[in-house]
């Protein structure tokens, strides 16, 4: 027996060997291939994660309005129900309307009382004019009266000299001429007086204006009885029944726009570098998990305020260490498409986001 | 095989390491952070028993999950000792798995 046949009698280490080495060989392929897939993953991943921002803890909203009424009093028709679906138009809730009524036929009768007043100052106006007009008439008969005694002195007065006429004749011709001169006076004073006394019809026509505005605010308390929805929505938040009083600028109940869906999402600071308004979004609602809706970026919010500096008028310097530092979050306005079935739109739903950007 | 055979054997293939424990360790312990660190930038969020998790943790759980079962298979075939280089072969298929899970189920 030969050394090499002592030490491999059969030839079995060598078929080991070969067996070990084709292991050895796949060992590595395999461990490598795991290397490289890793690799050839982490690539795929960052590059999408990068291009894809997502956020997670995005609310969905809808615009909304709280009712409240107008004019006080007890509700005494109420045809909706709390959750329910409203059209345009419908009525919402009906305020007693007799007061309101009668304050309306009140108004009407003030106004109507104005306008009586009105004519009247209107008809007295008139007569005090009349009255100017013969004080006016009154002066001009006292100021021919005067005409005529001066002419009457100045014909006597050079007669005197003369001894054609009396010192008692001028003299009367004189004193003749005097009184129609105070006669001219009074006559004056009495046309200015006349004058002065003549009403002015603005305030009869501004106390008239004063009962028509009264009318017209009467006249929209009583509409502002009866509420109907401004536009399609949902009820929510009910707080009122039938026959309760509803009192003026208290809120009864929310309308939610059904025509305004939008998911409020807020991005991370280093996510909105490459996001635009318009780019495309995927939106996961957590009431419809698995489902994905459509939407666009609206807007992106251009301010925020850190926790630090809520209700603050003096620096905040928390006390914390700051080796870690939280990234800066924004709103960003995701507008949804109009596909999305009613039925899953609640405001408050959780709602995921990832903006496709570049595309 | 008896189950708790079975479940000791489950245990052992996840064991990290039999040879040099503190390396694999080190290594593990990077795999995870480096994974939480690519995924959480997109997370999407599941729903387990009313409180939503991140879709990389449930990812590199099934990550582990499947890398557990791969090793189970490579050793019922003999090639378990012969991975190379084993320091960084099964956290690279952990990171793989867990990225190919990611990848398929939670990009929308």
């Amino acid at each position: 027996m030969t050394t090499e046949e002592q030490k491999n009698p059969t030839g079995l280490a060598e078929n080991m060997a070969d067996r070990h080495s084709s292991k050895a060989i796949l060992g590595a392929v395999i461990g490598w291939g795991f290397v490289i897939l890793a690799i050839i993953a982490a690539v795929i991943t960052y590059a999408w994660n990068s291009r894809n921002p997502r956020c997670n803890n995005g609310v969905l909203m809808a615009d909304m309005i709280g009712i409240a009424p107008r004019v006080s009093g007890p509700i005494n028709d109420l045809p909706i129900k709390d959750n329910q679906m409203v059209h345009k138009g419908d009525l919402l809730y009906q305020i007693k309307t007799a007061p309101y009524e009668i304050a309306v036929q009140s108004a009407n009768a003030n106004l109507a009382m104005a306008e009586g007043a009105l004519t009247n100052a209107g008809f007295q106006i008139a007569a005090q004019q009349a009255q100017v007009k013969s004080a006016e008439a009154s002066q001009d008969q006292a100021q021919a009266k005067l005409a005529t005694a001066k002419d009457n002195y100045e014909r006597i007065a050079p007669l005197l000299a003369k001894h054609y006429a009396s010192a008692q004749d001028v003299s009367d011709a004189k004193n003749s001429m005097q009184a129609a001169l105070a006669g001219v006076a009074s006559a004056q004073a009495q046309v200015l007086s006349a004058q002065s006394s003549v009403l002015s019809i603005s305030e009869a026509q501004a106390k008239r204006d004063a009962a028509a505005a009264s009318l017209a605010q009467a006249e929209l308390n009583l509409k502002y009885c009866t509420v109907k929805a401004p536009f399609d929505a949902l009820i929510s938040q009910m707080s009122i029944s039938r026959g309760a009083y509803a009192a003026q600028g208290q809120q009864v109940f929310t309308l939610i726009d059904t025509h305004s869906w939008w998911v409020c999402e807020p991005f991370r600071e280093g996510q909105l570098n490459n996001m635009k308004v318009g780019d495309p979004v995927t939106v996961e609602l957590k009431t419809a998990a698995g489902k994905y809706f459509k939407g666009t970026v609206e807007s992106i919010g251009w301010g925020a305020t850190p926790q630090a500096l809520q209700n603050s008028i003096l620096p905040v310097i928390p006390q914390a260490l700051d080796w870690v530092q939280l990234e800066q979050r924004f709103p960003v306005r995701i507008k949804l498409a109009d596909d999305v079935p009613a039925e899953i739109l609640r405001v408050g739903t959780t709602a995921a986001a990832t903006v496709h950007t570049g595309r | 095989m008896n189950p708790c055979r079975g479940c000791f054997a489950l245990a052992w293939y996840f064991k990290p390491s039999l040879t040099c424990g503190w390396m694999n360790r080190f290594f593990l312990l990077g795999t995870s952070l480096s994974l939480t660190l690519l995924l959480s930038g997109c997370s999407c969020i599941q729903e387990i028993g009313g409180a939503y998790f991140p879709a990389w943790l449930l990812s590199i759980l099934i990550g582990w999950l499947l890398t557990g079962v791969i090793r189970f298979i490579l050793i019922r075939v003999g090639l378990d000792g012969w991975i190379r280089p084993r320091s960084i072969g099964y956290p690279s298929l952990v990171v793989f798995l867990t990225l190919l899970i990611y990848l398929i189920f939670f990009t929308h």
